[in-house]
């Protein structure tokens, strides 16, 4: 794996990581820029059955309007972990995806050097059940928006 | 490319295979995406969950 400090123990930073209340709207949260891979990119790929050559043959890819080999469009799964800290808030256990959309404007690509800008946009309560709504943007080293999503968290309680 | 496009038509339908999540999937998925979050990895941290069985695939594995 690329990124060989990555922290995979979701207990660690536990206590360091804010909780519905903590949370303010607006507020951006800490983000690490992370280096795409093609090592990662094709790992990827292969983990969800997508053998396609534009992200493993560099000759097929450059026949293509892409120029060269890129990742799909839902490395954004990847990336969302790679760009944040282990006390980032979205890491919590008991996090529930409540739903997300996402805009794909231009690919990644191997060796892209990736910026994510995210926050909470705002917070609710429905059902007893403490709602976060974020967005996330992903830039490449050039500020080009790679994609944008906005989601839905419950949070634990 | 351009090819492929028109290729495609409004209504046509895919025929999707079926896809059988096991725990071996769930955790190369989890490893290829950077996702170590417990629910998909952990069966103590699942055990008192309501989920049977103990562990839940990423929701972004669908």
């Amino acid at each position: 794996m690329s990124n060989i400090n990555f922290e995979t123990d979701f207990w660690k930073d536990e206590q360091n990581r804010k909780n519905w209340d903590d949370i303010i709207p607006g507020e951006a949260r800490k983000t690490i820029p992370y280096t795409l891979t093609l090592e990662a990119i094709q790992k990827y790929c292969k983990v969800i059955g997508d053998t396609h050559p534009l992200y493993f043959d560099e000759d097929y890819a450059k026949t293509t309007p892409y120029k060269g080999i890129i990742a799909p469009p839902a490395i954004h799964i990847l990336l969302m972990f790679s760009c944040t800290p282990a006390d980032d808030w979205m890491r919590s256990p008991g996090t529930i995806n409540a739903g997300q959309s996402w805009s794909y404007n231009i690919p990644a690509r191997p060796n892209d050097v990736i910026r994510l800008e995210a926050r909470a946009l705002d917070k609710f309560i429905k059902k007893e059940r403490l709602f976060v709504i974020h967005d996330n943007v992903f830039f490449n080293q050039n500020n080009d928006v790679i994609c944008s999503g906005r989601g839905w968290t419950i949070r634990p309680q | 490319m351009s090819n492929a496009l028109e290729k495609c038509h409004i209504g046509d339908k895919i025929q999707g295979t079926p896809f059988y999540p096991t725990r071996e999937s769930i955790r190369e998925f989890c490893e290829a995406s950077l996702d170590f979050n417990p629910l998909h990895l952990d069966d103590n941290y699942m055990q008192p969950s309501l989920v049977k069985p103990n562990l839940m695939a990423s929701s972004c594995m669908a």
